[in-house]
């Protein structure tokens, strides 16, 4: 029996992803020994989907004071002010929320062994599992790996999951299915050289038509709709876009990308935001605020030169070739609902929860979850479901609910009296009690006020009112976030909120600033209007005023977004006239705390944010990864395995030559001869890689062996390479010192 | 040999329908008042969840939650970090642990919880596989334990056979059984 993950999914993980992994689980033994630097191992495990949580700075508010948590780990750190001890959050990437049941079985598997049990769907087709310690990672990475997931920058200044629709392929308007596109681009962009060196992180989404919500492209760095032209197919490109603080609508980058060209397009973006981005200022980072500093056309002409210059990569095209590979089947042939009886709530969940897909005979099954949490007994069990009505096309979406693809029609009470006994059969998806919120106060560093204690408050009112709500408001979408960040995407709400704070008669009371009017079809296509702060508590009562005069008082027809823009602020304003107020503590002291909490309000518990990532340049990024390599040829060597430590001291300092040579010329190929040719060219005959001391010794270290042939590989030889690594990887940070003093 | 990831559940006999606002505010208590070397940090609310953790408090080297899994509710014990000594030991203080988290709720929040029964789930997919194997290599240290716990009543375990499932046992014991008791037999 194996005693370690490692061995036990030898033969399950891809190597590269296996190799990966092993540099982390280096990177963290190193951090331990105090050989990276805090601000390198933050971005690090970040681009590793590690992330902070709240309270990680080893210290919690407990309603009267602040008391500090005493971890083990003392003052090792995983990240500026970030104990190494505390528990973080390990966000998993679901490129277009597409899931497996064997996938489903081990997220359940890890969420039970190193979470608390609860599995999370985020706003992007993301799961997340929280309380996780850091040494609990690899394992965790491996066993995931196992089943073809990864969790590589999932967090971090990279491009984020990739979003799509997740009615692609069964959509009744939609153009063509956006699914395999989205999943080409996905793996293209994963971990490429041109997409390691951003000021902030890069969000992408897909969707198959233009007038539903799909894949909310426009709110999205870069979004693609489908399109046909010409019989041909392609992608209306928009870039640009984005929520956050500042919400930017995304700009028309093309009215129609052909395929063949999506990939070096995105590529050739990338480009121009790692080099043109905002890299100081966190706040104007992201690269809608590029696009407004420069324009959109001086924008597409920059990507447009770039494009040119773009080495020829096959992979832009090979895709194309794999495109009708993607299939989805179904389990079961197509059958009407004939004469079953059908449970006492069947026909509000139906309603609700089913959409007949363009096939005929098939429906999607939204599986509404709460918060968007499931238990890991729920998935597992959800799984073995799947496993009985489909074939695997299961999909996150990001309203934070699972769906069921290609379920038969002679299935669906079937299916619905399953859900029932698992606590899974949630009537109104999609509807006013699917609230979607952002994890706010309860885990989010950054979080303000409660959003999943307000969205939990919501929930429970809203279903108890839901049959009595008027058809013209039931299907409203209501979004929170904890703070103006967004993640809750608060912003294409008909009725969204955010977090804030008010200082009032001494003492902090959480407020929500509310937000009206945004529109969630047409991907997005238009941001709600800020009507002002209320304090938490009277979030319900807003709700209640503002959705009483609409159904009181709209002209026929009109929708709520018009209806807003009719009637404006200031009448917005009176409306919610009196629930800005907040009693004085003695006498009532309810509004001093928050949703689902008994503290007393504080935003003492606020840290620093890692949304934002770490900015670390890439030569440092690089350099520090050359490091882990020399100390694993350390360990190989203590192991009395010559040959590796040979060979992976030598790809340390390779590595670290190619990193220098990079900041001169981006498109340094991947093989040794040429990286060795551009290093001596640049940086030994220049002089730039030159100790005062010792001359050019440490480049010659490089130089040597790479033209070595080594009959035996003895410990000898090896251990002098491994020093050897070691110096040229010293020299190679104080080159890129003098270089930035220059 | 087995693991230190040790998981202990204890079911309520009395105090089903305290709220799950209750339960938060006795563990924010426990945090607030707590001084012991462990580290408790935080509580979270997972009532909106069917058959889960309805509240859970986290530590770093154990969470404990009031546990609805089969519906059933409960105090579950969590083990997470390693707690000294061989695999026996660890059992040992886990169940103590749960056993003294029972009585200490008891005393403070009105509820009852059945000794006479008890799951015990062994957290750890790689060493501890729900297996014969698994079953066979902690038989002699578990029988032991039992028999100290309840001091030499009729005992049956039953293993949930499952193999997705974690290594479960469901213990039963003749008699009537406190955790206050349970405790006095551990001592």
């Amino acid at each position: 029996m194996a005693t370690n993950w490692k061995e036990e999914l030898r033969d399950l993980i891809p190597e590269d992803l296996s190799a990966e992994i092993d540099t982390f689980e280096a990177q963290i033994e190193q951090k331990k020994q105090g050989q990276i630097d805090d601000r390198v191992f933050a971005e690090t495990r970040l681009r590793r989907g590690v992330y902070g949580q709240r309270y990680d700075n080893g210290q919690r508010f407990d309603g009267q004071v602040t008391k500090p948590l005493h971890y083990p780990s003392g003052d090792l750190l995983k990240g500026p002010d970030t104990v190494w001890d505390a528990p973080g959050m390990q966000r998993i990437k679901i490129p277009y929320g597409g899931l497996t049941t064997d996938q489903m079985e081990v997220l359940a598997d890890i969420a039970e062994e190193y979470s608390d049990g609860i599995l999370h769907i985020t706003t992007r087709q993301d799961i997340q599992i929280h309380y996780v310690h850091i040494e609990d990672t690899p394992d965790l990475m491996r066993r995931l790996a196992a089943v073809g997931i990864t969790t590589r920058e999932a967090c971090g200044n990279s491009i984020r999951n990739v979003t799509a629709c997740p009615l692609s392929g069964v959509c009744h308007t939609e153009t063509f299915d956006v699914t395999p596109y989205s999943h080409a681009l996905a793996n293209f962009l994963l971990g490429h050289p041109d997409c390691q060196d951003f000021g902030r992180k890069f969000k992408i989404a897909f969707s198959g038509c233009a007038q539903e919500a799909c894949g909310l492209t426009s709110m999205h760095d870069m979004g693609m709709i489908a399109r046909i032209k010409d019989g041909k197919r392609g992608f209306e490109t928009y870039v640009g876009g984005g929520l956050g603080a500042v919400p930017h609508q995304a700009k028309l980058y093309s009215e129609f990308l052909p395929p063949e060209e999506l990939l070096p397009t995105a590529q050739a973006i990338c480009r121009v935001f790692a080099r043109l981005g905002e890299k100081t200022n966190r706040a104007r980072a992201r690269i809608k605020f590029l696009v407004a500093k420069l324009g959109i056309e001086e924008f597409i002409r920059l990507v447009e030169e770039e494009r040119k210059i773009l080495p020829e990569d096959p992979a832009w095209t090979a895709y194309l070739d794999n495109l009708d590979n993607y299939i989805e089947e179904p389990l079961k042939i197509a059958a009407p609902l004939n004469g079953v009886a059908r449970p006492k709530a069947f026909d509000a969940w139906a309603e609700t929860n089913i959409y007949k897909q363009r096939q005929e005979g098939y429906v999607v099954a939204t599986i509404c979850l709460p918060l968007g949490d499931l238990t890991s007994e729920q998935m597992r069990n959800l799984a073995n479901i799947a496993r009985k009505y489909v074939k695997d096309t299961i999909r996150a979406t990001v309203e934070q609910n699972i769906i069921l693809r290609w379920v038969s029609e002679s299935d669906v009470v079937s299916l619905y009296n399953d859900l029932c006994e698992l606590g899974l059969a949630e009537p109104g998806a999609g509807t006013i009690v699917d609230v979607t919120a952002c994890p706010g106060t309860d885990t989010c560093k950054l979080g303000i006020s409660s959003s999943r204690g307000l969205a939990a408050e919501l929930r429970t009112q809203l279903a108890q009112q839901n049959l009595q709500l008027d058809d013209a408001i039931k299907n409203f979408r209501i979004k929170i976030s904890g703070c103006f960040n967004s993640c809750g995407q608060h912003h294409v709400a008909d009725l969204g909120f955010y977090g804030n704070s008010r200082k009032i008669n001494g003492y902090t009371v959480p407020h929500f600033q509310v937000v009206l009017g945004g529109q969630w079809t047409e991907n997005a296509a238009s941001y709600g209007l800020a009507m002002g702060a209320i304090p938490s508590k009277n979030i319900p009562a807003v709700i209640e005023r503002i959705t009483d005069n609409y159904v009181e008082n709209r002209e026929k027809d009109e929708s709520f977004q018009a209806y807003i823009q009719r009637i404006g602020k200031k009448d917005v304003k009176e409306l919610l006239q009196g629930l800005t107020q907040v009693p004085a503590h003695e006498i009532d002291s309810s509004y001093y705390t928050d949703w689902g909490d008994i503290r007393e309000f504080t935003i003492g518990d606020m840290g620093k944010g890692e949304c934002a990532g770490e900015v670390v340049s890439l030569v440092q990024f690089e350099l520090s990864g050359c490091e882990t390599e020399s100390f694993e040829s350390q360990i190989h060597l203590e192991e009395g395995d010559y040959e590796a430590a040979y060979k992976t001291a030598f790809s340390a300092m390779l590595h670290a030559a190619k990193a220098l040579v990079k900041t001169q010329f981006l498109d340094v190929p991947e093989d040794a001869d040429a990286i060795v040719e551009e290093f001596r060219t640049r940086f030994c005959d220049t002089e730039l890689f030159y100790n005062q001391f010792a001359g050019a010794k440490f480049a010659n270290y490089l130089f040597r062996v790479h033209e070595e042939e080594v009959a035996e590989y003895t410990r000898d030889i090896a251990h002098q390479v491994v020093e050897e690594a070691q110096l040229f990887i010293e020299e190679a940070y104080a080159c890129y010192g003098q270089m930035n003093v220059v | 040999m087995p693991t230190h990831k040790i998981s202990v559940k204890f079911y309520l006999d009395q105090g089903h329908n305290i709220a799950p606002e209750t339960w938060f505010k006795t563990f924010n208590n426990w945090i607030s008042a707590h001084n012991g070397a462990d580290v408790l940090l935080d509580v979270a609310d997972y009532s909106h969840v069917p058959n889960g953790p309805v509240t859970l408090l986290i530590g770093h080297e154990y969470d404990i939650s009031i546990d609805d899994t089969d519906a059933k509710r409960g105090l579950l014990y969590n083990r997470k970090q390693p707690n000294g000594g061989a695999f026996a030991q660890q059992l040992s203080s886990a169940v103590r642990a749960a056993c003294t988290i029972c009585q200490r709720l008891e005393a403070e929040d009105a509820v009852a919880f059945r000794g006479n029964e008890l799951r015990l789930i062994l957290n750890d997919r790689l060493n501890a596989p729900n297996t014969e194997n698994t079953h066979n290599a902690i038989k002699d240290d578990l029988q032991a334990f039992l028999h100290q716990l309840y001091n030499g009543s009729e005992v049956i375990a039953e293993r949930r056979k499952d193999t997705g499932q974690r290594f479960t046992l469901d213990i039963r014991a003749e008699g009537d059984w406190s955790v206050a008791k349970l405790l006095k037999n551990l001592s």
